[in-house]
């Protein structure tokens, strides 16, 4: 028998679980093998070891600590912390946006109006052509006796 | 060899552990599938008895913490990591068919909660570099100095094998740990590990090996502190 075959073997002699005849191979092969011997006493004191590993405590309070996890009492000051509300809140508000959006869907964009054709449609609806007593503001060459005639008469001027 | 399931227990009655026993603390380790002494706690659990789950949480905290933290090696997150495993295992209660020991599926719970957690701080730091959360540790030093010197005795064990155990692989980690510490047999570590026992028995071998050189000293420590009193 090889050391590699005794290998996994040794697991099984700590265990006391070889059945007869690998129990006698193996006895036999450490009889003759140094190597072995000392390999398998020396998994049986690191076993040892570990198994004396002394315990630390639980941290105080720890039980305490994860059943307040599972249950969680009911806060009445929860209701004037803004951020339990907002978080509550948050799902109407996803709902609310979903329903604007299907409700309403998307608007077809009107035509950007333009001031002077709105200027324009006015003065061809008014008889006769006439400009619009403001209309001094927005024509182009108006001089300053016109402007102040308009402002103080209340008429576009000629 | 000793029976290492309940080599804790009884190491703890000699002083060796500085963790309080009481009723609450779990059974023997080595209870066969067949009488899973949990199984009418986590029936009424399931049936959403909060009472009962409470009870087996204290049974189980000293030993869940101690088993994050020789995996994690980090006082803090194995406190996290035992708090999320309770609270993973309540919310799946439900699921759970019993197929296995309650205390099997517990492990099998904390180990992929501890690997998760590990491989989060892994991009931060490599297990084992000697970075214990100091202030924990030093918090947790001073109360055992309180208790005397068999308690300090105590915290330098774990320490140096916890250092130990921080040089191995996480799956060799888990497997010896599952084994030598926490007293599994080989098919529930096959279980928690979803690997074949072959598996299981080489990397148990081969974490023991790895670890002769860093732990063999202690034993000579021991029996020279035994000797001199």
């Amino acid at each position: 028998m090889q050391c590699d075959d005794v290998g996994p073997l040794l697991l099984h002699r700590l265990e006391g679980r070889l059945d007869a005849a690998d129990q006698d191979r193996v006895a036999r092969h450490l009889a003759q093998c140094e190597g072995c011997r000392q390999a398998l006493e020396s998994q049986a004191a690191v076993a040892a070891i570990l198994a004396s590993r002394p315990l630390a405590e639980a941290p105080r309070g720890f039980a305490g600590r994860v059943m307040a996890e599972l249950d969680p009492a009911p806060n009445w000051l929860d209701m004037l912390n803004w951020r339990v509300w907002t978080f509550r809140l948050a799902p109407v508000a996803a709902a609310l946006v979903l329903v604007a959006a299907l409700g309403f869907g998307p608007t077809v964009a009107a035509e950007p109006l333009e001031f002077t054709d709105l200027v324009a449609d006015w003065v061809a609806e008014e008889d006769g052509g006439a400009l619009p007593p403001a209309s001094v503001f927005w024509q182009d060459e108006v001089g300053d006796d016109t402007l102040l005639e308009a402002v103080l008469t209340g008429t576009a001027g000629e | 060899m000793p029976n290492l399931g309940a080599g804790q227990f009884t190491i703890s009655a000699t002083g060796w552990s500085t963790a309080v026993t009481s009723d609450t603390e779990p059974p023997p380790a080595r209870v066969g599938y067949e009488v899973d002494p949990d199984r009418t706690l986590v029936n009424e659990a399931s049936a959403g008895s909060l009472d009962a789950f409470d009870t087996l949480v204290r049974r189980y905290q000293t030993r869940l913490v101690n088993y994050a933290l020789a995996i994690v090696h980090d006082t803090g997150e194995a406190e996290d990591v035992a708090q999320e495993t309770f609270i993973r295992v309540y919310r799946s209660l439900k699921r759970f068919r019993g197929d296995s020991s309650f205390k099997t599926w517990l492990y099998t719970i904390a180990t992929n909660t501890a690997r998760t957690a590990i491989e989060r701080r892994g991009r931060r730091e490599r297990v084992g570099d000697q970075s214990l959360d100091d202030d924990a540790q030093a918090l947790g030093a001073d109360r055992v100095r309180a208790r005397g010197p068999d308690a300090e005795t105590a915290l330098i064990t774990r320490e140096a094998i916890d250092r130990a155990l921080a040089t191995l692989s996480d799956e060799l980690r888990v497997a010896v740990v599952l084994r030598d510490v926490e007293g599994l047999d080989y098919s529930e570590i096959a279980e928690v590990t979803s690997v074949p026992i072959g598996t299981v028995e080489s990397r148990i071998f081969r974490a023991r090996r790895k670890l002769r050189t860093m732990l063999l000293p202690l034993k000579e420590l021991k029996e020279t502190n035994h000797a001199v009193r």
